[in-house]
């Protein structure tokens, strides 16, 4: 009796060093999963419809800007040029995409996306679509869906304040993460990157420890 | 002197879990970099939106449902210490404080938490019902601490 309550004590010592060591050590990260992406339709550059969330997705990272904003179309410029060669030395050539979505519909119709996407095209470069859509369904989308401000201005010459986002979505099409546009590096961006598709890739018993860094919070910092 | 087994079990499971919890403490602080909060901005989470500051409270709409709200606490009241928004809406408070630690808890609901200065606070909440939410400091913070509350209006 008194061996076999030694064994039990022992064991759930155990089971609750290993479950610490869990926490704090953090063996297996993730990156949070931090609400669904909002589905939407909208249409790209070329007019076709675009549908998401759909089978096959790859990840995906979200920008927001309006084409007349030159200075925010040149720091989306840069990033997707940053981002596109990072990702691409580290393995990444597909299985990432990413996606520009108007805070301008009214201006920024697939004919103006066309000809930025020509100016932003890298040969290099990940793919890239660029949306736009109806008012409502942008503020649905952007707004409500993503929670990326954006107000148009009262002067019908200038473009939208907006603040300027990536929100970086899994194949699920859940939000994993959300920065600063200009807070984002290169570094962090392939690291993010790097979790999802570990954790994608987690089959068996790996599903479920990636679980459990889930539920411990086991987050990078 | 005699100790029950029991006992003697319970004393010894305690004075693992010491040593558990002086571990943890001594990893936080000087493996994981975790320290109490200073008077020093500590950490920012990325993804705040731009004017998210200390220096103004605001309440923002970002879409049908969705809103918005900077608020920053100070001695002795909250800005914005009214926010209006629709039934149904889902509300994501980013908390400062200017001065001292203060709280931020809304009645009713889950959100609460502290205000520590240098350190922005989030949490977001879906008012289902109308009514008036009540929002306090729940953290004493000086002489006008009872005084420092403010409301959620779902209308």
């Amino acid at each position: 009796m008194k061996g076999a309550l030694r064994i039990g004590a022992g064991l759930l010592i155990a089971v609750a060093a290993l479950i610490f060591a869990f926490a704090v050590g953090r063996p297996v990260q993730v990156l949070p999963r931090v609400a669904p992406a909002p589905p939407f339709e909208l249409v790209d550059a070329s007019g076709a419809p675009v549908m998401a969330p759909r089978e096959g997705s790859p990840i995906t990272l979200y920008l927001f800007g309006a084409v007349r904003d030159e200075a925010g179309m040149e720091q989306v410029k840069r990033f997707y040029h940053e981002a596109s060669r990072a990702l691409a030395a580290a393995g990444y050539s597909d299985g990432v995409a990413f996606s520009f979505i108007t805070v301008d519909p009214d201006h920024d119709t697939p004919e103006v996306l066309r000809q930025a996407a020509e100016r932003l095209a890298v040969p290099q470069g990940l793919p890239l679509s660029f949306l736009t859509g109806s008012w409502v369904a942008i503020r649905m989308v952007v707004g409500t869906g993503f929670g990326v401000y954006f107000q148009p201005s009262a002067d019908p010459e200038l473009p939208p304040a907006y603040d300027p986002a990536v929100i970086i979505v899994d194949e699920n099409h859940v939000i994993r993460a959300r920065y600063g546009l200009d807070q984002l590096d290169s570094r962090t961006l392939v690291r993010d990157i790097n979790l999802l598709a570990k954790e994608a890739g987690a089959k068996g018993a790996s599903r479920w420890i990636y679980e459990g860094a889930h539920l411990f919070l086991c987050y990078p910092r | 002197m005699h100790v029950h087994p029991y006992e003697r079990m319970w004393i010894r499971l305690s004075a693992v879990l010491l040593v558990v919890f002086g571990i943890a403490i001594a990893v936080s602080s000087l493996a994981l970099g975790v320290t109490i909060p200073g008077a020093t901005p500590r950490s920012v989470a990325t993804g705040l939106p731009a004017d998210a500051t200390p220096s103004q409270g605001w309440v923002r709409e970002l879409g049908p449902g969705r809103y918005e709200v900077n608020l920053v606490a100070r001695m002795w009241g909250f800005e914005p210490n009214v926010i209006r928004v629709p039934k149904g809406s889902t509300v994501t408070f980013y908390v400062h404080s200017q001065d001292v630690l203060h709280g931020f808890k809304i009645k009713d609901t889950t959100v609460s938490m502290m205000a520590i200065p240098g350190q922005v606070g989030r949490a977001s909440y879906t008012f289902e019902e109308p009514g008036e939410y009540l929002y306090v400091c729940h953290e004493y913070c000086g002489l006008g601490h009872h005084v420092m509350s403010g409301k959620v209006i779902v209308e």
